[in-house]
């Protein structure tokens, strides 16, 4: 009994003598057992109410009830701010706005100098002690500001009922966008506006603070000397109060989402804020030049909220944004608007159609890391637009082509994808790195020492970051414009037609790659690399092999030896060998790898690893079966305790080892070690995974191997469909499990069943592989069904020639083929030609002769009236039998047509 | 049989990661066992936005409760639809909300221990108790080893109190009788206390 039966039972005794009565007898001399559910009986009556309560409502009300309890507080509040009213050295004079964190008031300072300010008191509800902290931590770095574009943040406090407050420049102003349509300022004095407002943010990023909030109700325009002059207020003030609660700004407890929906950044619509950077900044400014122009921001208010909470988020990370001049176009109010820039509706689309659109949208990308770097550099190319001078902002950027061209072309894209993938992984590790660098700076800000040696880092992080990014620059230019390019209509540059698939693409852009890079020798390498590995993974082997090959000989070059580059490229291309059935070049690679891979990277090493579990297949392949067996064992028990058994790494191998026990007849520790895998990776990885699926494939094999075919049909069975989805019908490991199947049917007798499997098998063979050992086996494999099977139905003579013979001849020196097509000729009546095949296939083999081709032979000679070479072969294959007692069936059947045939008695 | 290749197994988890939640209880259905763990990334995410927004509503709901939440989660990735299978979309939901608060708990518990409360984090201001937070994670590790010894009764406490549903939902999700699970949750209370205290 377990322990938890065992609790459940004593626990249903009321009477605690007869219960200790009960697990005394039942536990007997298992004391510790006893002991230990006596104690988790007591546990579990002196529980009281642990875990009754759901953790989510505690945490949830918690968190509510610190809201909840305030109402009092803000309605004394409510009840002080009045005009008259003194906070600290300001008194109130009158309410001058509302604003998404409170109220904004006009304000009297008496001490230390007298002035008219602005006040904002922070809304009830929020933490004023954190509120205050984040303040005061800003603080220094907010009086370092001084722009005559800035509203400098004076002071702030809290009021005597405990509400956070802020004291600013006093602008009276309006916001950008009102002021623009009241003065009915043309696109051009909207710009030199903009750009003031650009630098004005410039200065503040160079001084540390990100505004975090920008929005035309925080970007005042006031005349002085009727000279329009915008102040950009609230520096500072959304890091300080974090949590803003309005409508149209969010605020979480699991993680803060600051902003105004509308000119939000997507990376401030994630969920995760850590790494807010100045280029959100940026996004914002974009919002706000598009308002300017277009009369609307890009994502409308009305349109966001219409899409619940969530949608609104989403469209902000994830949708494009219509360019300001189709948003004009598209415009109902188009006159109005038009008029209001003191243009008419057709100048104003052209005008802005172009340069101003690409800049507008660069600032809006979605990647901040290509948006513009700086305000600055954002209102340079505004400055160069309005001098003629041509803008650094491109038309649609090669990412955007790149999706409009999936969505044409769904099949061949998903190579280009991966290669894409491929291409940038190397650049977002960089960037994590820097993102972890400037994580690190924030830590250290108090403490100058480490602070100075962070920033150190983080400069080093991102020019290397930066270096990065021009490599992958230069590589996604070439991926553009030779590739993806491709797909444009015939006749335009690069075009090869719409219908183009990625192939055909690659195979015109791989001449170029040579010129492209000359210079460039390691760009060069990385991209034969990617493409190649690419290419392997679509089954394209010579292509994938010949382009690794280069990128290895680049790498050889230019790298040391043992880099870990070209350590990945000769594995890589190992692989690609023995993909191709180049097993013993493989081999010999895998060797060289792994001796490099275990003096650089050291014996445990992931990569090693893996390159460890490849020789072992490839040990397996060529029949080294101690050494994989070897090689595998060892390999088992280190990813076990460095990845895990559940590790999905450490599982193939054991699937692999589990093959090695099977392949040496050591069954029964086959099966123990292929069900133990196959349970794990179903539990850990779901029936939907490539691996599981491939430990199952084992599982099945070592079923047949114990003769146990009825188990292995029904794995094979049920893993078939799957595999045809998840790898695709044509994949080599869909189609190795249905030759499988096909053999198990055969054992089974069930020759109907095998039939079907094996025409579909020969079917689905992509055609590029109709010369791989493989697709010649199915050849094999079905002409010999289609000459013996003793269901006559099913036999066709004729067709078993053709196949066989097309498989002998791509591989005249196996002597399987030779033999199926000596069967496939005697069954067609060929006698002569039946001999003759049998022969040549008899003189291959090592091991010479068996009754598999005596019987037949004996049939010939029969046939062609030469009774006693038949009697001769016929005597020498019943010896065979006697003394060897072979299991398949079909000896059996050319026994009993041999005997028929020259009427002898069979036993 | 063949070789397990780890270079293109990316590109069937991307491929796997499109499938949506009613494909998902669908294929649940069709009793494909590895469906559920492909439930739970979706769920998470979902419940992590939802959670995060219902928190930021201005006033918050009163009736806001765990169960409320996992059920707006569902009708939100699922639908009005009843599907047989549904008891696996709050199992699901039990793990997500598990891990979130777990998490959340956490990071908050660092925040307090890195001793520079000024420069928390914007998320980490919410008041909740220090103690809560430690013993929420303490709870929530020693049912991942509850769950290696005895995976159905680790289950129930995770819907219980994770998925905030009744005993008489979670015996209907785990398929026992409402007594057999009354029975498991009094063992499975003790085994936790007991490992909890005995850590202490």
């Amino acid at each position: 009994m377990d322990e938890q039966s065992l609790f459940i039972a004593a626990a249903e005794i009321a009477d605690p003598a007869e219960r200790a009565k009960y697990l005394d007898r039942v536990c007997g001399v298992d004391k510790p057992l006893l002991q230990r559910v006596q104690n988790l009986l007591d546990r579990a009556s002196n529980a009281g109410s642990f875990l009754e309560k759901p953790a989510v409502g505690h945490d949830v009300t918690s968190e509510f009830q610190s809201e909840i309890a305030r109402p009092a507080a803000v309605a004394s509040a409510k009840a002080i701010e009045q005009p008259g009213v003194m906070i600290d050295s300001y008194k109130l004079i009158e309410q001058i706005g509302e604003g998404g964190m409170g109220a904004v008031w006009m304000a009297q300072q008496t001490d230390p100098v007298k002035r008219l300010v602005a006040l904002k008191l922070v809304k009830a509800g929020m933490d004023s002690k954190s509120v205050i902290a984040r303040f005061e931590a800003e603080r220094q770095a907010l009086a370092l500001m001084d722009h005559p574009n800035i509203a400098r943040v004076l002071d702030g406090g809290t009021t005597p009922a405990g509400r956070p407050y802020f004291v600013m420049d006093l602008v009276k102003g309006l916001p950008i966008t009102k002021f623009c349509d009241k003065h009915r300022f043309t696109p051009l004095q909207r710009l030199e506006l903009f750009i003031a407002v650009c630098q004005a943010v410039q200065h503040a990023h160079q001084k540390g603070i990100i505004h975090r909030d920008l929005k035309p109700s925080n970007v005042l325009v006031a005349l002085y000397d009727d000279k329009p002059v915008p102040k950009v207020i609230d520096f500072g003030l959304a890091k300080a109060t974090g949590q803003q609660l309005t409508d149209k700004t969010l605020v979480t407890g699991f993680g803060a989402i600051v902003g105004t929906l509308e000119y939000m950044s997507p990376e401030q619509a994630e969920f995760n804020q850590l790494d807010i950077d100045t280029r959100s900044d940026i996004y914002s400014l974009g919002v706000l030049l598009y308002e300017l122009l277009a009369g609307s921001p890009p994502f409308a208010k009305g349109d966001l909220e219409k899409a619940g909470m969530l949608e609104m988020l989403r469209v902000i990370r994830e949708k494009e944004p219509s360019k300001p001049s189709t948003k004009l176009s598209t415009a109902e109010r188009l006159p109005t608007l038009a008029a209001n820039r003191g243009t008419e509706p057709a100048k104003l689309t052209k005008l802005i159609r172009g340069e101003l659109d690409w800049i507008v949208m660069k600032a809006l990308e979605k990647d901040r890391g290509r948006r513009y770097e700086t305000a600055g550099g954002l209102a340079e190319d505004v400055h160069r637009y309005m001098l003629h001078e041509p803008v650094h902002a491109h038309p649609a950027s090669a990412a955007y082509r790149l999706r409009k061209f999936a969505r044409r072309h769904k099949g061949p894209v998903l190579a280009a994808s991966l290669l894409l993938l491929v291409l940038v992984v190397g650049v977002v590790g960089t960037t994590a790195g820097f993102v972890r660098a400037e994580h690190q700076r924030q830590i250290a800000e108090q403490n100058e020492t480490k602070a100075i040696a962070a920033a150190a880092a983080e400069k080093q992080e991102r020019q290397l970051a930066q270096a990065r990014e021009a490599e992958a620059l230069a590589l996604f230019q070439f991926v553009d414009e030779k590739i993806i390019a491709a797909a444009r209509p015939e006749g335009q540059a690069g075009g090869l037609g719409r219908e183009v698939t990625i192939r055909k693409a690659l195979e015109v852009a791989l001449p170029e790659i040579g010129p492209r890079f000359a210079n460039q020798p390691l760009v060069e390498a990385r991209l034969r690399f990617t493409v190649g590995t690419s290419f392997a993974n679509l089954g394209e082997r010579k292509i994938a092999t010949d382009q690794i090959e280069r990128s290895l000989a680049l790498r050889r070059k230019h790298l040391a030896s043992d880099h870990p580059d070209t350590l990945a490229c000769m594995n890589n291309l190992a692989n690609c060998y023995y993909a191709m059935g180049r097993v013993a070049d493989a081999t010999k690679l895998q060797e060289e790898t792994l001796a490099l891979m275990k003096a650089r990277l050291g014996p445990e090493d992931p990569l090693t690893l893996g390159a460890i579990s490849n020789l072992a297949i490839s040990y397996a392949t060529v029949g080294e079966l101690e050494k994989a067996l070897k090689l595998n064992e060892e390999t088992v028990a280190i990813k076990k305790s460095k990845f895990g058994p559940d590790d999905p790494r450490t599982l193939g191998t054991m699937n692999n080892l589990a093959g090695d026990y099977r392949n040496l007849g050591r069954l029964d520790d086959a099966l123990k070690l292929s069900t133990e895998t196959v349970e794990r990776s179903q539990k850990r990885l779901g029936l939907r995974n490539r691996v599981t699926l491939v430990c199952m494939d084992t599982l099945a094999s070592i079923h047949y191997t114990r003769g146990e075919f009825a188990e292995a049909v029904k794995i094979y069975d049920s893993i078939l469909p799957l595999m045809k989805e998840i790898l695709g019908p044509g994949h080599s490991v869909t189609l190795t499990n249905m030759t499988a199947l096909a053999n198990t049917y055969a054992a089974l007798g069930r020759y109907g069943d095998e039939l079907k499997i094996r025409e579909e098998t020969i079917a689905k063979r992509p055609k590029a592989d109709s010369d791989r050992p493989d697709a010649l086996d199915d050849l094999i494999q079905l002409a010999e069904l289609l000459a013996v099977c003793p269901d006559a139905k099913i036999r066709d003579p004729k067709r078993a020639v053709e196949l066989a013979t097309k498989a002998v001849e791509r591989a005249p020196k196996s002597e399987w083929y030779l033999r199926g097509l000596g069967w496939a000729q005697f069954r067609a009546g060929a006698w002569q030609d039946s001999i003759t095949a049998l022969n040549k296939s008899i003189e291959l083999r090592k091991s010479g002769g068996d009754s598999f081709y005596w019987f037949v032979l004996a049939m010939d000679y029969w046939h062609l009236g030469d009774k006693a070479a038949a009697r001769k072969r016929y005597d020498q294959a019943v010896e065979w039998m006697a003394k060897n007692k072979p299991s398949d069936l079909r000896v059996h059947r050319f026994r009993a047509e041999a005997d028929e045939l020259m009427n002898k008695k069979s036993k | 049989m063949s070789p397990v290749e780890a270079t293109s197994k990316c590109l069937y988890d991307t491929l796997a990661r499109m499938s949506d939640v009613t494909r998902i209880l669908t294929a649940i259905g069709e009793g494909d066992p590895s469906a559920p763990a492909q439930l739970l990334p979706l769920v998470y995410e979902e419940l992590r936005r939802l959670a995060a927004v219902r928190m930021a509503a201005e006033r918050p709901d009163h009736s806001l409760t765990p169960t409320a939440l996992v059920h707006e989660a569902y009708l939100r990735l699922v639908g009005a639809q009843a599907f047989d299978h549904r008891g696996h979309f709050f199992a699901a939901a039990a793990e997500a909300m598990r891990r979130i608060l777990v998490e959340n708990a956490r990071r908050r518990t660092r925040a307090r221990h890195g001793g520079n409360l000024q420069r928390v984090d914007l998320d980490s201001v919410a008041p909740t108790a220090p103690d809560a937070d430690e013993e929420l994670v303490a709870l929530s590790e020693a049912l991942d080893q509850f769950a290696l010894v005895n995976p159905q009764a680790a289950e129930l406490v995770k819907l219980r109190y994770f998925g905030g549903m009744t005993g008489r939902e979670a015996a209907e999700v785990l398929g026992v009788s409402p007594r057999r699970a009354d029975q498991i949750w009094a063992y499975a209370r003790g085994w936790l206390l007991e490992r909890l205290e005995s850590a202490d």
